[in-house]
């Protein structure tokens, strides 16, 4: 966790990280903020785990923001439509 | 007409039940409603084409009528329903098991109700439980039959890489065997609609629980594969990389204008099966999916393209794309969803 409740993904995130980042996610109440700045690759399994968190959150009338997203992963999120679900930072953006 | 209500209800509603259930199991719910409406009207027409076929051969052949509804008659039947789904399968309209079933269990209900309609209007006074029987155990056989046929003619095709003639010959088999195993009521009629009742639904939840595995896993390697395609072709370090190479080979074979066209091809295919796999993983989360402008101007532009690279550019970029089944398939899926 970051010092502003934000959650800090570092690594890959692929299948075998999955089920670590669930059950964590699942713990947070409301998660608000997902930092990418160190996130390297994201796998579909990990994607999967994103959009569940997102679906709860949304049911709480809440949204999840995921920030300093590296070009090559926002456009991952862009290709595959993803980007209609989620608030997307690009780690470049102004 | 009281005794008329009951016998519809009792001889048409179990399939109609037995096949929403199969639907609502599904978690992509991938196939319309729209799709299997019209999936249950064609059987109806396939019940119908089978009844005047069935007339015709019972003067052709000699043979009593007990015989030819045990023997020929599930081997017409069986025919008609199977070539739908040979249809389905070979112009990969068919992604996975669980859509094999519903559109197998589909064309059987419409062929059970059509059949079903025409006993309730031509059997005079029978004992209640013909209905029974007819509409638990017949009708529930026929869609069975029909999603088995589809399910293992679906994993042969798959298996082979191709759907050629033999993968439908053991599905096929195996569904002229239950229609003529129920036919002959070894047990009595009950017995045998009892029997349909208690393995259909174990062997539905063993079908959906592979395809739900089969889909996740497919899911999972193509996402990952079409990223790292879509990355290489966005990089500027195409020419060097093995893809650039092997385009580059086609120089001489290829006008410089369809070079670009296979190129954009390659991007443009690439670039929807990403989203056709992103829409699937949005409908595994629950959310609703509306599809873009975008998304449909690309299909538009893949035609455009299509036509210029030709067969032999699409030919060309096999070793590049994934040509199989469910390659195909999820571009069809989207297709429909961009639908207006």
């Amino acid at each position: 966790m970051g010092g502003s409740g934000e959650v800090m993904l570092s690594g890959r995130l692929d299948a075998a990280q999955t089920a670590k980042l669930q059950e964590f996610l699942d713990r947070i109440a409301e998660p608000k903020v997902i930092d990418f700045k160190d996130l390297k690759y994201i796998s579909s399994a990990g994607l999967g785990v994103l959009l569940k968190t997102q679906k709860r959150v949304f049911e709480s009338s809440g949204t999840l923001k995921l920030t300093n997203v590296s070009k090559h992963i926002g456009d991952v999120f862009n290709y595959s439509g993803l980007d209609q679900i989620f608030d997307i930072e690009l780690v470049d953006a102004p | 007409m009281n005794d008329l209500i009951a016998r519809v209800l009792v001889g048409l509603m179990p399939v109609v039940v037995f096949l929403f259930a199969l639907v609502y199991l599904d978690s992509y719910k991938l196939i319309s409603l729209r799709r299997i409406v019209v999936t249950i009207v064609l059987g109806g027409v396939v019940a119908g084409a089978s009844y005047l076929i069935n007339i015709a051969l019972m003067s052709m052949v000699s043979i009593d009528q007990v015989a030819y509804s045990r023997y020929l008659a599930p081997l017409v039947e069986e025919l008609g329903k199977a070539l739908f789904l040979v249809y389905m399968i070979r112009a990969n309209r068919i992604g996975f098991l669980v859509d094999a079933a519903i559109y197998g269990f589909a064309i059987g209900t419409g062929f059970a109700l059509v059949e079903n309609l025409y006993y309730i209007n031509t059997l005079g006074d029978v004992p209640f439980v013909v209905w029974i029987v007819r509409g638990a155990g017949t009708a529930i056989m026929h869609g069975g039959a029909t999603a088995i046929f589809g399910i293992i003619a679906k994993t042969l095709s798959e298996r082979s890489g191709e759907a050629r003639f033999v993968s439908y010959v053991p599905g096929f088999a195996v569904a002229w065997l239950i229609h003529s195993v129920f036919n002959h009521f070894f047990l009595s009629p009950v017995l045998s609609t009892l029997g349909v009742l208690v393995v259909l639904p174990p062997l539905s939840f063993v079908v959906f629980s592979r395809s739900e595995k089969s889909l996740s896993s497919w899911l999972n390697m193509g996402f990952d594969t079409d990223t790292e395609l879509l990355e290489l072709i966005h990089s500027g370090e195409l020419a060097t990389s093995h893809v650039g190479v092997y385009l580059n080979s086609l120089r001489g074979r290829f006008e410089g204008v369809i070079l670009a066209d296979l190129l954009c091809y390659l991007k443009i295919r690439t670039e929807l099966a990403l989203r056709a796999k992103g829409l699937l993983l949005m409908i595994e989360s629950g959310f609703a999916v509306k599809l873009d402008e975008e998304t449909r101007s690309k299909f538009e532009e893949l035609r455009f393209l299509e036509k210029s690279i030709g067969k032999t550019g699409k030919l060309a970029l096999a070793p590049l794309l994934h040509v199989s089944g469910k390659e195909l398939w999820q571009l069809y899926m989207l297709e429909n969803q961009a639908s207006p």
